[in-house]
């Protein structure tokens, strides 16, 4: 079983970029499960992700990062002993930490995980923004991840990029990265990149 | 947004016509709802938004998906499925994520800006349910993880 986290703060399109990648998966006879983080009450990402008819899970409520974590480890485990999935496909809420999800896998007791690989979806159009207001956030978000998506670049300006690029460089200047308009797909350079597998 | 809160808000509402609409009529009337409720969510500079988003769903796989993300760009409504169903009545599913925001705020605003949008249109709104988190607030940027907490769910 992998793991592939996809990370980003609030309205970056992570729940795009995860149905793409659901849909990608299905495509390719996989075996997929969901696991979705929703900080509110009533959980929406769920219900469309359900509408690919694979299994979903959804941890609402709160944030797998601090106060759901005492449910993420279990709910992996489950996963490994109920279903055999090839893939995991984790959507932490969009305040979530990622290092501290990371942390948490230590207490995993499954069947070894194959792979955990993690990708942050930054949102050019604000992202300046939200950097110049939520620093910790944002850097751990870019910092943990094995991959940036920088999504919505059909509608960000040039100057908007460049931003991007200035954040990245100054954060993870080794940092990977793919342009992407999650909503139009993802290309397969993008899939064969990030799924785990790779024949 | 750093000492900001996060009070999570959430509710189900209910709009009604006299008459159905085509889905393309509900999708002006969210994205309309969620411009209106940006707007007013953020009036305060203080305040950040994280994410405002809603989902309505019909038969047969047909979906109203709307985002508020920032106050700099349009609120969108994605829609799937043929626009020419009609409907006299939609479900909202709500999740109000603004930093800075008390939730009871949060739920007078949605109120005020939903019965307002369905006045203009000689329709109703119901509150179908309400939910938010008690008085303890998310702080996920500077916080050294040791809080553990449930939430508690409120119906009106």
């Amino acid at each position: 079983m992998h793991l592939l986290m996809i990370t980003g703060f609030l309205g970056s399109g992570k729940t795009t970029v995860a149905l793409q990648l659901a849909s990608a998966c299905i495509q390719q006879g996989r075996k997929i499960a969901i696991l979705v983080n929703e900080i509110g009450e009533v959980g929406i990402d769920g219900e469309l992700m359900r509408e690919l008819e694979v299994n979903v899970y959804e941890m609402a409520n709160g944030c797998i990062c601090c106060t759901l974590a005492g449910d993420l480890v279990p709910t992996l485990e489950k996963l490994d002993q109920e279903y055999d999935v090839d893939l995991v496909l984790m959507e932490p809420s969009g305040a979530a930490e990622p290092g501290s999800i990371l942390n948490l896998l230590q207490y995993y007791k499954g069947r070894p995980l194959e792979s955990v690989s993690t990708a942050a979806v930054l949102d050019p159009l604000r992202l300046r923004e939200l950097y110049e207001v939520v620093t910790p956030l944002i850097t751990k978000q870019i910092k943990n991840a094995d991959l940036l998506l920088i999504n919505k670049a059909d509608a960000a300006t040039e100057e908007q990029l460049q931003d991007v690029y200035r954040i990245v460089e100054e954060v993870k200047p080794e940092a990977r990265y793919f342009l992407v308009s999650a909503r139009e797909g993802l290309g397969n350079e993008l899939l064969k990149e990030i799924l785990p597998w790779k024949d | 947004m750093e000492g900001l809160g996060l009070e999570p808000y959430a509710a189900v509402i209910k709009w009604s016509l006299a008459q159905k609409q085509p889905l393309k009529f509900w999708q002006e009337l969210i994205a309309e709802f969620l411009e209106q409720l940006g707007q007013a969510c953020a009036a305060d500079e203080k305040r950040v938004l994280g994410h405002i988003k809603c989902l309505a769903r019909f038969p047969a796989g047909r979906h109203l998906r709307g985002s508020k993300i920032s106050l700099s760009y349009p609120a969108e409504v994605e829609m799937k499925g043929q626009e020419t169903t009609k409907y006299a009545d939609i479900k909202l599913t709500l999740n109000v994520l603004v930093y800075g925001l008390p939730h009871d705020e949060a739920h007078r605003t949605v109120e005020k800006v939903g019965f307002a949008l369905a006045a203009k249109r000689q329709g109703k709104m119901e509150l179908l349910s309400v939910s938010y988190p008690d008085d303890r607030q998310h702080d996920h940027h500077d916080h050294e993880h040791d809080h553990d907490h449930d939430h508690t769910q409120e119906e009106y």
